[in-house]
């Protein structure tokens, strides 16, 4: 049984908790014993004592937790908002997952009871709604109701985990407010910079090490053209190179990941953001002096978690232009990744220029996989020949992302790969086996 | 003897494994992918299936999840070579998913049909319990 059928028929009666209830957090510890194998039993004391001593050494008087079960906890901090309190416990498990198995594993499911029905609280396991509210009845916690509608009962447990507010990244702001200036030729093009932009974070699994460490920062644009597909990066990336809108979208998907990034280091979490960026921005003088200047603006720490992945290289580019302009970028950060047209001889151009990974982005599909499958093989052969990485963007299902893999691909984006966030937290683990659940 | 179902999209194969079979007196049906083979399982009365992992249009690992959904008693060997990366962890993936045996390409025809016939000749669940020992 699940919240949902709990509560069917009952609308009238239905009211969100806001007091301490709906501050709960359920959090979980499924992954972390799965990754611990055959070890949990004899590690599960320490696991749980870990979590008690770092309980008690974040808590102040008022704020409680308790073990529901083996793998469960409940938490309570009274003065935190959900979104806070939510970080606070992923700190806390984070911190665990270094102590256990030298890293953050994002090995942890968190979760906040953010419903109640006449002293029901809205979970999805019944188990735990039980457990919950015994724990709160001891607590003598106070539910109190509002009079929100119903609709949030389809959403009763929130799983999106928020930052909390006074450490999180300001949001991007539009364009005009960061000095991104238009010439007064501009016509319908000019529209999309002047939009307000939302970023979305697209994971890029590494197959071989299995963790998604780092995402694609992507701008959307709020009124994106037509006929873009909401999963392309042209969805984000296609503005007028002749006007120069690139290096300025290159400027404003730099300061977000950089922000994200930087707010991210800061609540003890760490991801790498990999920003596109076009190569007419880094073969422009102008706009690579812009582009260096709001590179060297940035913390040195903050830069070295930033990936780039150039868009944007075609076929009528030199070899010799790649071998002097792409190590601008190589020389200042650990990782630097090339989007291509593949065809014969593609790859080649690419070698001495320091790139980490060469790759694709998959077209929408259109008949069979098959002619895909051939290419990504093709282009992963090349790479491995020149001693490089390879990736593919926008894997749109399981057999393309098998088939690359087999090829010896080793980045993977894409829907089927795992869904863009708007909010990076950390680095995840991801199995193949994953891709089948 | 016994139906097969051969599923793989490498022509040779196909071209191999089921002449090979079919000299052994087994009929033989094919397809080359997950698709047409998930298709063809259900037109016929199978005895045993015969599937690559790494194909086109839906791969074998996903073939053999439905194969299992819709007929939890089917017999299904999975195939691959784990393309150039050779990665074995596909196969491990298959038996985790029911596959009752797993051969490596490239396959020896005694071993395949050392395979063959001891999946022919087990109930499913004793050949299951022998893999995962």
């Amino acid at each position: 049984m699940n919240a949902t059928t709990t509560v069917s028929g009952k609308q009238d009666s239905l009211r969100q908790s806001t007091s301490a209830a709906s501050k709960m957090t359920v959090l979980g510890l499924d992954s972390i014993r799965a990754r611990t194998g055959d070890q949990w039993k004899k590690r599960s004391e320490k696991v749980h004592s870990y979590f008690t001593m770092l309980f008690q050494r974040e808590m102040r008087p008022g704020d409680t937790f308790h073990r529901v079960d083996e793998l469960s906890y409940l938490v309570i901090f009274r003065e935190l908002s959900v979104a806070d309190a939510q970080a606070k416990c992923l700190a806390i498990a984070d911190t665990v997952s270094r102590r256990l198995f030298g890293e953050d594993t994002g090995a942890v499911s968190i979760r906040s009871v953010i419903g109640a029905v006449s002293n029901r609280l809205l979970t999805e396991d019944v188990e735990e709604q039980a457990a919950i509210q015994a724990f709160l009845e001891a607590e003598g916690t106070e539910i109190i109701t509002t009079s929100e509608g119903p609709e949030i009962l389809e959403r009763t447990v929130d799983t999106r985990i928020e930052p909390p507010k006074e450490l999180s990244a300001p949001p991007l702001p539009p364009a005009q407010h960061l000095n991104v200036t238009f010439g007064p030729d501009h016509d319908g093009s000019q529209a999309l910079l002047e939009n307000e932009f939302a970023f979305k974070y697209r994971p890029f699994w590494d197959a071989a090490r299995k963790v998604v460490l780092m995402y694609v920062c992507q701008p959307a644009p709020a009124a994106p053209p037509k006929d873009a597909s909401p999963h392309s990066f042209a969805y984000g990336l296609c503005v007028s190179p002749e006007r120069n809108e690139s290096s300025r979208l290159d400027l404003l998907v730099l300061e977000e990941a950089a922000q994200r990034v930087e707010f991210l280091r800061r609540s003890g979490y760490r991801i790498l953001a990999a920003c596109p960026v076009h190569f007419s921005t880094i073969a422009g003088a102008r706009s690579w002096g812009e582009y260096l200047r709001a590179l060297t603006r940035l913390r040195a720490d903050v830069v070295r978690d930033i990936v780039f992945l150039i868009m944007g290289i075609d076929g009528s580019i030199p070899g010799i232009r790649l071998v002097q302009e792409i190590p601008k970028l190589s020389a200042r950060t650990k990782l630097v990744f090339a989007a291509i047209k593949y065809g014969p001889g593609v790859v080649r151009r690419f070698a001495n220029t320091g790139i980490h990974a060469i790759g694709v982005e998959l077209p929408r599909p259109e008949g069979s996989d098959r002619p895909l499958l051939t290419a990504v093989d093709a282009l992963a052969r090349d790479a491995q020949a020149l001693g490089i990485e390879s990736f593919v963007l926008g894997a749109r299902n399981r057999s393309t992302i098998v088939g690359a893999i087999a090829s010896g691909v080793r980045y993977l984006e894409g829907l089927a790969v795992s869904p863009p966030v708007f909010e990076p937290r950390h680095a995840f683990a991801q199995e193949i086996a994953d891709l089948y659940r | 003897m016994a139906n097969i179902l051969l599923v793989d999209d490498e022509a040779l194969v196909v071209e191999t494994l089921s002449n090979a079979m079919k000299n052994k007196g087994h009929s033989v049906v094919t397809a080359s992918n997950g698709i047409e083979g998930l298709k063809r399982f259900g037109e016929g009365d199978c005895n045993l299936v015969i599937t690559d992992i790494v194909m086109p249009d839906m791969d074998g690992m996903a073939m053999i999840m439905e194969i299992r959904h819709s007929a939890p008693a089917a017999k299904i060997i999975a195939i691959s070579g784990g393309g150039r990366s050779g990665n074995v962890e596909f196969l491990k993936m298959a038996a985790k998913l029911g596959a009752m045996a797993t051969l490596r390409k490239p396959i020896r025809l005694a071993e395949f049909f050392k395979t063959l016939d001891e999946c022919l000749s087990e109930r499913h669940g004793t050949a299951m319990a022998v893999l995962q020992s």
